[in-house]
Parts: structure tokens; C-alpha cells; sequence
């Protein structure tokens, strides 16, 4: 005897009702968002997807009511689809948040012409984020809906609605209220740089040597601990191993992030995340209630270990053409000297060996930097900021933020510019504010000059990046024009 | 400057429509007293909405309606130059009148906020980064700092009337 079926048609009837009006729903609040005004074309692309996701369910949705219920199984796949559209309907809130006025406008273009030069054919859309985080997706968007949607749709149905939508995309999101904070927005290259974190972990995961190592340093511990409990040896290593391998991918890719945004920004990365660093606890150890993060304290000792291996950062020889060199090299320098007396504290890493599957998951960190090191300039070496292009430009555009102007070009004359680089324009604001933006406080009393000409330098970097970039295009479209 | 060639004339100076608006919301308010100046201040956010167009792409400017905008350019005056801003005679010719506010004083660094007003019959489409105004200048006497109002704006900027010291003689509170 076949089992009744859990609903009756007239309920199951009931559910459908309501999921195809989710689907109506997000279809309209979508194509309501594909008429919105963005500062590049990503969002857009994202609303009309899930637009024609939920047009595509809509009748595969009946069609699948119509076998109930003598295919038992039409029950859950509406769930499924259910499920799905839940989702996607919660993920409108990506593309509300990438609304223009709700990002840096000017940011979106550049970064993802960097992204797509760093990994062809990725794309990024910048969103707010409520939480006071720097993130990144790093599952690509149209994989996830591709996973589900094959699913419940025909292969064909899928491509179709794949058509337009880029390969490889991903949410990258910035803390709300630091939407006009340029400066900390090189933050963005570390989430940028979890990419290729990942693309490096996978790549070392195709041989795992570190995990022969991390087995053998785990079973020696063990086995020594459980001497009188030997039946219990094999558990407690694999246990520990896995323990051990998930901190070491967790701090792993946080500090090759950093290493990656070191190459790619420069000292503008170091500045950003030393500024993140005291915001917070230095030392605090890699636990399953942060998990498993690393201390700042570490990630600031790699990152300017990077940096320091890099030449990046300002020569004390350089020439004094421009007057704002010195007072630059001298406060950069101070700033540097800091950071590196900070780190050569060993706080976090006593936090760090009180556990000793920790410790072993860190040691292997450092000696597997050397090889990231490697890969980095094996795959990457051509994005890696340049010394010498990097200072043909930052003094002058520091002089330009010293005349409180965008710091977009290197500019002899109106007929002699030469659209700056956004790593310069970053770099130089950095400077700018460590040489002469350090005086917040004035006899006791907090300086509303300090805070207004602190906004003032944020406004200038953002706009001298969105004309810096608007140059270049025309620049390129006027010489291909003639 | 995108392209001096085209941009510096003989006497003026073109200069390009930005991509940042604010549009006045007329279903928020009946009135716009400055006699009440912590009703402008604290309301503004509800007087005005600003929005962001991407780069070449298209915003409708309607028959008599009023928007700020703002010039590409940022600009930077010295201590011995004013301009005036005013319109291409191009737009003039269509009804699109810019800047009803015109003059720019010496030592001013930003982007000009223009005040777009469309007189034609017709819905005019605009384009940021179009040639969309002339900066005329003259040269000037003596020196000092800018004291003005706007410091260092990157877009349009909202009326600061209400700052004006002495409203409160001449706007008696009701």
C-alpha cells in the first residue's frame, strides 16, 4: 500500500500560491532596482538574473504542481525551488546597497577594471554593509545559482538565463559608515586579495606537503600525551589535524591577503590596515568565537615584512625637488618605525603557543611564506606596484592635496597631464595625512579644522580617482578617435 | 581638464557637467522660509535628493525645472582671479539656462555648482561630461584668503542661506 501524500492538493495549492507570489515579488522589486542608478553596470546585470530566475520558476513551478501527488517527490521540489527563491529574494539587498549615493561612486570602475586585470574575467560589485567589516564573497554568485538551478531547471533553461551575466562574480562590502572614508578603502585590496588567497590554497592543496608536516608534529604530541591511553591516539591526531588545518587556512588567508595588498598598494596598505589594527585588540588569539582570526599584531608583522622586502617605502636619499619629500619621509618613516617596534613584541605569538595545535598551525604559516611569496610573483608580479611609478608621481600629488586639489594627475600644465594611478592616489593621501594631518587635538580640545580638512582630503582622493579614471578613458577613446 | 585644446578659448574657459545632482523635493515642503533657519538646516536631507549618474549616461532635465549640479572640473582660482560662470550659447539656444548664481570668487577651489534651469518646451537630456558651461574670468586687486561658504566641494552643494549672520534682524521669528 503507497503511503497518502502529506499535503492535500488544495494545501499544496495553498504553498504554491504563496511562492509564486515571492517570485512575482522579486521579480518586480528587481526590475524596479534594474532602473536605479548605479555607478557601473554589475548591479544592473545581478537584478535582471534574478528578474529572469524568478520568471523561468514561475512555471516550472506549476508544471511541477500538476505531477502531485502521484510523484511524491513534487512536494519537496517545491520547497527546494521555495528555498531558492527565498534567497535570491534576500539578495536583493546587494544590489539596493550598490545604489550610487549608497557607495564611493567613484570606486566601483576602478576596482573592477584592477580585478578583472589581476584575474580576467572576474567581476566585483561594491555594496554598504551595515556591520563594521571589510568582507568579500568569495563563493562566485553564478556558480551558487547555477548549483541550484541545475537542479530544477533544464541544462539549456540555465545557460539561457546565464547569457548575459558574467562569469565569476562577487559581493565585495565595506562598513557603511565609512562610505566617504577613502583612505581606508585600500582595505578593499585585502578582500580583493582573499581571491587569491583562495587561488593559492587550492593550489597548495593539490600536494598538501604542509599536511605530511602538520601530521607528523601532531602525531609526535600526541603520542606523547596519550601514552597511557594509546586507544585513543589515532582520534585525537585526526581530530587535531583537522583542528589544525582549519586555523592554518583561517590565518592563512588572512595574512596572505595582506601580503597580496602590500604588493598591490603599497605602504597605502600597511597605513590602512595598521589603522584597522588599533581599532582593535592586537593579540588576541585565534579561537573558535572569532574564528579563528589572527592576531592583528601577526598580520601587521607579515604585512610589513612584505612591504619592507617590496622598496616601497619612501628612499631617505630621494631627491628634494619637491619640498613636501622631506617632511613626507621623515613622518612615513616615524609611522614604519612604529608599526615595526609594535611588532617586534611577542604578545600575540605567547597568546598564540598557549595552545600547542595553534602554534603548530602558525609555525607552519611562516614557513610556508616563502613559498606564497613565490607564487604571488610567479602569477601576479606584472600587477605589483612599481617603486619607480609609484614616486614618478605621489610628491606631486601630495604638493596638489597641500594646495587642497584632487590629487588626479601629475599635472605640468593643462597641455602636459598624465592621468595618476589610483596606487599613487592612495599612497599620496596616505602620506598626505601621516606627513600633515596628525594634529587632531589642540590643547586638550578636539580640532573641528583637523576634522573638516580630514573630510576634505577623503572628498579629494574619491574625486581625483573618479577623474583619474574618467582621463585615462578619454584619453584612450580620444587617441583611438584620430 | 579633459581636453584643453577644445576646452580653453579665446576668452573663456569650457567647462564639463558632472555626474552628482540634487533634485529639490517639491512633495516634501510648501514652503522655503529662510526666516526659519533650523527648519532649513534640520530638514535639508528632506528638501533635497541627491543623485549619481553614471558617466555617459542620460538625465532628464524637464520644462522649468530646477536642479543643482556641478561642474567635472575641479577648479582652482588664484588670489588675483574671480569668474563668472555662464552658459554655452549652444544650451542657451535649446533653454537651458546655467547658473543663476554665477560669480566665483578669487582663491575658490571646487567643483562649480551650477544651477540648471530648462526654459524650453521640451525635456532636455543632458549627459555628464558634456561641455555645459564657460568660466569667464578677470583678473582681480588685492589678496586673501577664500572666505566663502563652499570649502573645497567635490559636487553640487545645497543653499547655506540660512548661515546668513543677520536673518535674524530681517526674518523676525514668527
Amino acid at each position: 500500500m503507497s503511503n497518502p501524500p502529506v499535503l492535500s492538493q488544495d494545501l499544496v495549492d495553498t504553498l504554491l500560491v504563496d511562492v509564486i507570489n515571492r517570485c512575482r515579488t522579486i521579480r518586480s522589486r528587481s526590475s524596479v532596482l534594474a532602473q536605479a542608478e548605479f555607478a557601473s553596470e554589475n548591479p544592473v546585470k545581478l537584478a535582471r538574473l534574478i528578474g529572469n530566475i524568478c520568471s523561468e520558476l514561475e512555471p516550472q513551478l506549476v508544471a511541477i504542481r500538476d505531477k502531485y501527488p502521484q510523484n511524491s517527490n513534487a512536494l519537496n521540489d517545491i520547497k527546494l525551488i521555495d528555498d531558492f527563491v527565498r534567497e535570491i529574494g534576500a539578495q536583493l539587498r546587494y544590489i539596493d546597497g550598490a545604489i550610487a549615493t549608497k557607495v564611493p561612486s567613484s570606486l566601483p570602475q576602478p576596482l573592477e577594471r584592477l580585478c578583472d586585470k589581476l584575474l580576467p574575467g572576474t567581476n566585483l560589485m561594491l555594496r554598504p554593509q551595515w556591520k563594521y567589516n571589510y568582507s568579500i564573497l568569495l563563493h562566485d554568485l553564478g556558480v551558487s545559482y547555477r548549483r541550484e538551478l541545475s537542479q530544477i531547471l533544464p541544462a539549456s533553461a540555465v545557460d539561457n538565463l546565464f547569457n548575459d551575466f558574467p562569469s565569476r562574480f562577487h559581493i565585495i562590502s565595506f562598513p557603511s559608515v565609512e562610505r566617504r572614508t577613502a583612505l581606508l578603502h585600500c582595505d578593499l585590496a585585502h578582500e580583493i586579495g582573499h581571491l587569491i588567497a583562495k587561488a593559492y590554497l587550492l593550489y597548495e592543496g593539490k600536494n598538501r606537503p604542509y599536511l605530511l608536516d602538520l601530521r607528523r608534529k601532531i602525531a609526535d604530541r600526541v603520542k606523547a600525551e596519550f601514552k597511557e591511553r594509546p586507544q585513543l591516539i589515532e582520534e585525537t591526531i585526526e581530530n587535531r589535524l583537522l583542528d589544525a588545518d582549519f586555523i592554518r587556512w583561517r590565518g592563512f588567508s588572512e595574512i596572505i591577503s595582506d601580503i597580496f595588498a602590500v604588493h598591490l598598494f603599497g605602504p597605502a596598505a600597511l597605513f590602512a590596515l595598521f589603522q584597522m589594527a588599533i581599532a582593535d585588540s592586537l593579540d588576541f588569539p585565534p579561537t573558535k568565537e572569532t574564528s579563528f582570526y589572527p592576531p592583528w599584531r601577526r598580520r601587521l608583522r607579515h604585512a610589513i615584512a612584505t612591504l619592507e622586502g617590496t622598496n616601497l617605502l619612501p628612499d631617505e636619499n630621494e631627491s628634494d625637488v619637491f619640498a613636501v619629500i622631506l617632511p613626507v619621509q621623515e613622518k612615513v618613516k616615524a609611522r614604519v618605525d612604529t608599526i615595526r617596534a609594535m611588532t617586534i613584541s611577542n604578545v600575540d605569538k605567547v597568546a598564540l603557543e598557549a595552545d600547542w595545535t595553534t602554534k603548530i598551525a602558525y609555525d607552519s604559516i611562516d614557513e610556508s611564506i616563502p613559498h606564497v611569496e613565490r607564487f604571488l610573483h610567479q602569477n601576479y608580479v606584472n600587477s605589483f606596484l612599481d617603486r619607480e611609478k609609484l614616486y614618478q608621481q605621489v610628491y606631486p600629488l601630495v604638493e596638489r592635496l597641500q594646495l587642497k586639489l584632487p590629487p588626479n594627475a601629475v599635472e605640468v600644465s593643462p597641455y602636459d597631464s598624465q592621468a595618476a594611478d589610483l596606487e599613487a592616489i592612495l599612497n599620496a593621501a596616505w602620506f598626505y595625512r601621516i606627513a600633515f594631518l596628525e594634529r587632531p587635538f589642540h590643547e586638550g580640545k578636539f580640532d573641528e579644522d583637523f576634522q573638516s580638512d580630514y573630510e576634505i582630503l577623503n572628498a579629494l582622493t574619491l574625486k581625483a580617482i573618479e577623474y583619474s579614471y574618467i582621463q585615462q578613458n578619454f584619453n584612450k577613446w580620444h587617441s583611438e578617435a584620430k | 581638464m579633459l581636453d584643453p585644446q577644445n576646452q580653453i578659448g579665446d576668452s573663456s574657459v569650457d567647462v564639463r557637467l558632472g555626474n552628482e545632482f540634487v533634485l529639490i523635493r517639491k512633495r516634501s515642503f510648501g514652503t522655503l522660509d529662510v526666516g526659519q533657519p533650523e527648519n532649513i538646516q534640520g530638514r535639508i536631507a528632506k528638501y533635497q535628493e541627491r543623485l549619481l549618474i553614471e558617466l555617459r549616461k542620460p538625465f532628464i532635465l524637464h520644462p522649468n525645472q530646477l536642479v543643482l549640479g556641478a561642474t567635472l572640473e575641479y577648479v582652482r582660482l588664484p588670489n588675483d582671479i574671480a569668474c563668472y560662470v555662464i552658459g554655452r550659447s549652444s544650451w542657451g539656444r535649446l533653454g537651458l539656462v546655467i547658473a543663476t548664481a554665477s560669480a566665483v570668487a578669487p582663491n575658490f577651489r571646487g567643483c562649480i555648482t551650477l544651477e540648471l534651469i530648462n526654459h524650453g518646451e521640451v525635456p532636455l537630456i543632458l549627459y555628464p561630461g558634456i561641455r555645459i558651461a564657460q568660466l569667464v574670468l578677470h583678473s582681480t586687486k588685492g589678496e586673501g584668503e577664500y572666505t566663502g561658504r563652499y570649502k573645497c566641494p567635490t559636487g553640487p552643494q545645497f543653499s547655506r542661506i540660512h548661515e546668513d549672520s543677520e536673518l535674524p534682524f530681517w526674518c523676525p521669528e514668527n
